[in-house]
């Protein structure tokens, strides 16, 4: 007994010790690491909105050089979400050389939508637009906790915007391509098809290990094969954009 | 070989190897105190970019309140104090100032329900907003780079180094209320 207690003692002391101590280390953020341009931390974007995303990232990054990163999480305490997405833009380098790198950010539990232009899309977005843009194509679907959509919506204006198409304020909503999207998920569901043939079931190249029935991964970082699998680097920001509470 | 030649070589030696890390340390002071500039030109750039929003901010603002006029005066005097100031200290001062006339503008912008519904002024809150953001991103960096400027010129022996070239502790850019209570001190 009089043993138990000293070794509960213990026990609470070097817990003690170890939330002081992580507390002590804790003074820089930890950011996770990114998985693609689609990173769904919080799970709460649908299959189709990620995979939207995806061929939305994917073109802008072949056709103009530019890098978006969606990211969605909890909180982003203790930091608040313009801080966070700062630190989370530079740390990964979105944008690559050319600082082109574009990062939207959407945080559950403070309801936060923030979006930054690395410094060589300043021009191309100013905070103006990145505002007016999250007003128009992304509020109405936040409020609703439709955050896929939401974020899909954003993804295809900012991408239009950066194509020199101009954005008309207060223009009735693009619809929402239907075949489109059934024929995108049936292109990635293909390209899945053949990957995994390409590989014996059950071999240890892929990184579900032998799955029976093809799953679409949540987050959709590594589909499509275009040999990126968080591969930002070298992009910076410095703390423009816009962002808004819903 | 002579003793004083002897001598000679080792003083010769220790002359050289003495010099060397003096080169390097002179350098890396060189190259510390250009970083710390290189940081403040990109706090004036934003420093310019808001002194740059603020008319069409305040014209926007007379649109719907034109009766506001304390706030337009102290804004623009704000401004042109910030546009004449030429030693980062005195941005800063000046900035302390355009901080708090502009927040007195958004504050008034709350009573005028159309204004806030003008998108225009939904446009330049979030460029406004977002230079802001910029301010305090780039003052971050600022003032990282200052930290390591002032270790390091205190440290020995760089510190000699330092006192014989007249180098000294510069300042950082401190966040609004810390400017009022504790004025900048003078090294």
């Amino acid at each position: 007994m009089f043993n138990y207690n000293r070794r509960a003692f213990l026990a609470a002391a070097l817990l003690l010790v170890l939330v002081f101590s992580l507390g002590a280390w804790a003074a820089p953020v930890k950011y996770p690491s990114a998985l693609g341009f689609v990173n769904d931390f919080a799970q709460v974007m649908d299959q189709r909105s990620a995979a939207e995303i995806q061929l939305v990232a994917e073109k802008l990054r072949k056709e103009q050089g530019i890098e978006l990163a969606v990211v969605t999480i909890d909180s982003t305490s203790p930091l608040d979400p313009k801080e966070y997405i700062t630190g989370l833009f530079n740390t990964w380098g979105v944008g690559g050389q050319e600082d082109s790198g574009l990062v939207i950010l959407l945080a559950v539990k403070e309801g936060a939508i923030e979006v930054e232009p690395g410094y060589g899309l300043e021009g191309a977005l100013p905070d103006g637009k990145i505002g007016a843009i999250i007003d128009q194509e992304g509020l109405p679907y936040f409020t609703n906790k439709q955050y896929g959509e939401g974020l899909a919506n954003l993804s295809r204006a900012y991408a239009a915007v950066l194509a020199g198409e101009e954005f008309e304020l207060k223009s009735e909503k693009p619809e929402s391509e239907g075949w489109l999207t059934a024929f995108v998920i049936f292109v990635i569901i293909a390209v899945l098809l053949r990957r995994t043939r390409r590989y014996p079931p059950g071999g240890s190249t892929g990184g579900g290990g032998g799955r029976g029935p093809i799953i679409i991964p949540r987050s959709t970082g590594r589909i499509g094969g275009g040999g990126i699998s968080g591969g930002f680097g070298g992009g910076r920001s410095g703390g423009g954009g816009a962002g808004r509470r819903f | 070989m002579k003793r004083s030649t002897q001598v000679l070589l080792i003083a010769v030696i220790v002359l050289v190897i003495l010099g060397g890390s003096v080169v390097g340390r002179y350098n890396q002071l060189i190259e510390l105190e250009t970083s710390v500039d290189g940081g403040w030109a990109q706090v004036e750039n934003q420093l310019q970019r808001r002194a740059d929003l603020v008319p069409n901010l305040v014209n926007t603002v007379k649109g719907y309140a034109a009766h506001e006029e304390g706030v337009f005066t102290e804004i623009a005097e704000a401004r042109s104090r910030l546009m004449g100031a030429n030693s980062p200290e005195a941005q800063m001062e000046a900035n302390a100032g355009l901080d708090s006339a502009l927040s007195r503008l958004l504050a008034i912008s709350e009573a005028y329900p159309e204004l806030k519904a003008d998108t225009s002024f939904v446009r330049l809150q979030d460029e406004l907003a977002g230079t802001e953001n910029r301010i305090a991103t780039e003052r971050m960096r600022f003032n990282e780079r200052v930290q390591i400027w002032n270790a390091s010129i205190r440290k020995f022996p760089t510190n000699i180094l330092a006192g014989m070239l007249g180098k000294k502790a510069k300042s950082f850019f401190e966040v609004e209320a810390e400017v009022h209570q504790a004025p900048q001190v003078e090294f």
